[in-house]
């Protein structure tokens, strides 16, 4: 009972929740309302079945587990995890154990040495099917690694130029022709973020990548795989940041960060079990060097074809019957954009930061994600007044951008077309629909035509040309627009005339263009958060930022070129196979 | 897809090679004027619309940019499908990409006939002295299979436009000849059709027939 009150005890100081959150249920409910607490990668991993949940029940079992009613809740969460399916139970002394159905005795004697091996927990052993848990997960990737990274020099009587299947030279030349495959996305991960700009961070990516390839050989390694440990990294990075300092040693363990690759490995092995069937391509399976083989002029058509055909067919026709009717009739078939959807868990389709709430909402409902169709069908509904242009090509693009939707609704929507009488419909989010329209590529071109100067040599070019986009829009829009409410309004009432009056001014403002470089700073100023209070005037710009359209996505416009690789890095490389690759990126 | 309704044509238009040739980039550089060595991995594919004006005529590209993995895939064909033109991107410094772009010749041959116009354009020529494609060997395998044959950078932008240009035009004359051909079977008379003349291009585009 000990730890795990423990644990709990630093997660309450850290999220300032009750206890009852940490339990599966708590944080099922916590999830679905987008409050998921930190530190949110364990509670992923809770969620995903990864690590047992921390809760009263599991206590109470181990404690009377001796007298062998039932096997202990950690054992039953481990084999349904994701790694008892693979390999594991090779390297695993208790599962191979449990696989040969032991006596209650042995089971219980093998628990204790494989718990005492840990010094972080020998004070608090009793309890701590967490931290167990989790070192049973690190120890698994520690093997795993260990005999994946075989050096064929030590193979005797291999030939390197072998062309044999079971030659370890072979292997080793396929698995760098994999890894080299990996590098390539993966040194195009979050191009905006720089902590992947770390040659360290983009190798372990590569090689946490690799490992689930090998290991799940029916899949082998697909591009957008990147993009889902990515924000998984992230996540359990910030955790270790940001955790107080003063830790329970149990804590300190759980959220150390020489385990970061460990961790990642685990969540996204978490997270794939779910994923994977998006991932598979039908009869067509790769070879064992990640290459999938030359297309056969028939395919069938692969799973998650068919799982978005049902879902329109299913789920979408039945809600939005005029939605489907239009897609079809444009022949927009569901997969030119589902599949992205799925693949990445929507990571393109919604802003980062909100990603870890609404992985936390996908993730509520196990790891299989058995409604995330709800989500797509929400999407859907919610940016409908674009979809039904008349035009197919308009239609197209917007589904090929990030849609313009607070995640919180799209999440509330999904949840109310999941369980309507549950959930009431949520109110539609402000959304300028006039201007979605009108934002056509020309647009996007004028908007950006003044950054090219401002952007020039600034690092966070992504952001900056986002706030130029959006301020060019602002030049263009706003004026007319505020000129024409003046002229609806000639007798305003106080309460309007006031605003109106700051809105005029503003557009006035904005119609300077001898100002654009002052606006430049300080909308930039704005967007790092930094208090603009003291330059006065100036600092009005940002606030109708803010107020006014939402920020317009520019696609692809991060045109700042920031030389990442160097030939340089290449030196020290551990992946001696790569440097072609890393040259040719320079 | 190829519609003259109200005087403006739809041509269909994929762009197709081996991941990390720079198809993202070079449709990026044509469509935004842009150029960034870092953007995100394409997946699956997307989407973009270009409006052009050719003597006088209107034309509207529905560009598709695919990923370079799933070349290859399932899916392959519903990118492709219906495809007026097709654009097909090595990297002159790989040597396997620019494999790749003849199974992709072979594929949309096969597939889709002669109705499809192609192009190959050898991207990344402001890396030249990194090339491991002969020159000679992307030329005479262009000529060999009737694409018109450019060599580009997106980086430097260098024949971007003249190569969606160049696709364009031959998509519109191709249009041109399939409806004339409309017009005199009906007419029952026999012409036999020249190909068009081949057209000069800044990069020495050569052609074949």
């Amino acid at each position: 009972m000990y730890s795990v009150v423990y644990i709990l005890d630093g997660l309450v100081h850290n999220s300032g929740l009750e206890v009852p959150a940490w339990s599966l249920e708590g944080l099922r409910a916590a999830a679905t309302q987008l409050r998921l607490p930190r530190p949110r990668s364990l509670a992923w991993a809770i969620l995903l079945n990864a690590l047992p949940p921390p809760n009263a029940d599991i206590v109470a079992s181990r404690n009377t587990s001796t007298a062998g009613q039932k096997p202990p809740p950690l054992y039953a969460t481990m084999n349904n995890s994701p790694l008892a399916s693979t390999s594991c139970s090779l390297f695993n002394p208790l599962q191979v154990l449990l696989r040969v159905q032991p006596s209650k005795k042995v089971v219980t004697a093998t628990r204790k040495s494989a718990k005492c091996e840990s010094e972080h927990e020998l004070a608090h052993n009793q309890g701590s099917n967490f931290a167990c848990g989790l070192r049973t997960h690190r120890n698994f990737y520690n093997d795993m690694k260990a005999k994946l990274s075989m050096d064929p020099r030590t193979v005797i009587g291999d030939d390197p130029l072998s062309q044999n299947d079971e030659s370890a030279w072979n292997q080793h030349f396929c698995d760098n022709e994999l890894k080299a495959l990996i590098l390539q996305d993966v040194v195009r991960t979050f191009p905006d973020e720089l902590y992947f700009r770390d040659k360290d961070v983009q190798d372990m990516m590569v090689l946490s990548l690799f490992y689930w390839a090998r290991a799940h050989a029916h899949v082998g390694y697909r591009q957008g795989m990147h993009e889902v440990l990515a924000p998984l990294l992230l996540q359990l990075r910030h955790d270790t940041r940001h955790a107080p300092r003063d830790l329970s040693n149990t804590l300190k363990y759980i959220l150390d960060e020489e385990y970061l690759e460990h961790d990642s490995y685990m969540l996204f092995s978490a997270v794939m079990k779910g994923l994977e069937k998006f991932y598979t391509t039908g009869d067509v399976v790769p070879s064992s060097c990640g290459r999938l083989p030359v297309s056969t002029v028939v395919h069938n058509p692969n799973e998650v074809v068919r799982y978005l055909d049902k879902v329109r067919d299913e789920c979408l026709a039945p809600l939005d019957s005029d939605l489907a009717a239009h897609l079809t009739q444009c022949n927009i078939s569901m997969e030119l954009f589902g599949i992205r959807w799925l693949r990445l868990l929507f990571g393109r389709e919604f802003p980062r930061a909100e990603l870890p709430a609404l992985w936390g909402f996908l993730f509520a409902d196990g790891p299989l994600l058995p409604h995330i169709h709800y989500v797509i069908v929400a999407i859907l509904i919610a940016i409908k007044p674009t979809l039904m242009s008349e035009d197919p090509g308009t239609v197209l693009s917007a589904l090929m951008r990030p849609v313009r939707l607070p995640a919180a609704h799209a999440v509330a929507l999904a949840l109310h077309l999941r369980r309507p009488l549950e959930h009431p419909r949520p109110a539609p989010p402000p959304q300028d629909t006039t201007h979605e329209q009108e934002w056509s590529l020309e647009q996007r071109g004028y908007a950006n035509a003044g950054s090219d100067s401002g952007s020039e040599g600034v690092a966070e070019g992504a952001d900056i040309a986002r706030s130029l986009a959006a301020l060019g829009l602002l030049r263009a829009q706003l004026p007319p627009a505020a000129a024409a409410l003046a002229r609806e309004l000639p007798a305003a009432p106080p309460r309007i005339a006031v605003p109106l009056q700051t809105i005029l001014k503003l557009a006035a403002l904005l119609e300077c263009r001898n100002h654009a470089l002052i606006d430049v700073e300080t909308a930039l100023e704005a967007a790092e958060g930094a208090t603009v209070e003291r330059i006065g005037r100036r600092a009005v710009v940002p606030v109708i930022i803010n107020t006014k359209p939402r920020e317009k996505p520019v696609a692809k416009a991060k045109e700042v070129p920031l030389k990442v690789f160097h030939q340089a890095e290449c030196a020290n490389s551990d992946l001696p196979y790569l440097d072609p690759l890393r040259l040719r990126t320079e | 897809m190829t519609t003259s309704a109200g005087g403006a044509y739809n041509f269909k238009v994929v762009l197709l090679g081996e991941g990390c040739v720079g198809k993202t980039s070079l449709l990026l550089r044509y469509i935004e004027d842009k150029f960034n060595d870092k953007h995100l991995t394409t997946l699956q594919a997307t989407f973009l619309n270009k409006k052009i004006n050719i003597n006088g005529k209107r034309i509207n590209l529905s560009i598709w940019d695919t990923a370079g993995q799933e070349k290859f895939h399932a899916l392959g064909p519903i990118y492709y499908r219906n495809s007026n033109g097709a654009i097909l991107v090595y990297d002159i410094t790989d040597e396997d990409s620019f494999v790749k772009v003849k199974n992709w010749v072979k594929e949309l041959k096969k597939m889709l006939g002669p109705d499809i116009v192609l192009l190959i354009a050898g991207n990344k020529i402001d890396l030249e002295h990194e090339r491991t494609v002969p020159l000679e060997e992307a030329e005479s395998y262009a000529a060999m299979v009737g694409a018109k044959h450019f060599y580009t950078s997106a980086k430097l932008n260098q024949c971007v436009e003249d190569l969606f240009l160049e696709l364009a035009k031959e998509m519109m004359e191709k249009f041109e000849q399939n409806s004339q051909k409309e017009v005199n079977r009906t007419s029952r008379v026999l012409v036999v059709d020249d190909e068009a003349p081949a057209q000069s291009s800044c990069c020495g585009g050569t052609r074949s027939n």
